[in-house]
């Protein structure tokens, strides 16, 4: 399973990147161990996960391309 | 009169100019079931970062997402009150001290809809969509802002 990952604010820092694809995962829950172990500075942040646009509120099976996206706290305006 | 639903560009690239602001004033006096108008104004500000002065806020969305929270938000707001118009922009890149980067501008018959659901769409605008700012500091590093 490949999906794409897209990074936002301060979390760009740390990954240095806008956009990353991660394979072989089934679910939800097993995007964080495997981002915290590629990247261990995203351990001290805290950020909300989104699949195709929707907030996760708890773990969901991923399909083929979705698209997560790796949301630290709002700060517009 | 048909209330305005559509979708709407909130994005501006930079800095929203107080012309462009006067301009969409002046377009609402041939909606004539207005009685009132509300107008929220974000202007970024020269806070101090350890001694460090901000000169600039550059800003990011995850620009699909955010218009889609947006739509929702106007879509609930038209829904719960008597509302004539609303519009909202909100800017992406670089805007400097002193510069608007929020316009928040809602219109009613009367007066107590646009001041409420002004207040309420700025306090939604800031929490509920993806937005972020990057204040960058006069000796350029940045630092991610913390809304209060």
């Amino acid at each position: 399973m490949k999906v794409r990952v897209l990074v936002f604010g301060q979390l760009k820092d740390i990954i240095e990147s806008d956009e990353l694809w991660l394979e072989g995962l089934a679910h939800s829950d097993d995007v964080l161990p495997l981002l915290q172990a590629q990247f261990p500075g995203i351990k001290n942040l805290q950020f909300k996960i989104a699949l195709n646009k929707k907030m996760i509120q708890q773990g969901v099976s991923l399909h083929e391309d979705d698209v997560i996206a790796l949301l630290p706290a709002f700060s517009g305006g | 009169m048909t209330k305005e639903k559509r979708k709407h560009k909130v994005f501006m690239e930079g800095a929203i100019s107080p012309t462009f602001i006067a301009e969409s004033i002046a377009k609402h006096s041939s909606k004539t079931n207005i009685g009132a108008h509300a107008i929220f104004l974000g202007q970024v500000r020269e806070d101090l970062i350890n001694a460090d002065k901000v000169c600039a806020i550059e800003y990011s969305a995850y620009q699909e997402m955010a218009e889609e929270a947006l739509h929702e938000i106007r879509e609930a707001a038209f829904a719960q009150h008597n509302l004539e118009c609303m519009h909202i922009y909100h800017s992406l890149g670089e805007v400097k001290v002193g510069e608007i980067c929020l316009f928040v501008f809602v219109s009613s018959k009367h007066r107590e809809a646009s001041f409420k659901v002004c207040e309420e769409l700025v306090e939604k605008i800031k929490k509920d969509v993806p937005i972020w700012g990057k204040e960058i500091l006069q000796d350029a590093s940045h630092q991610w802002k913390i809304n209060q």
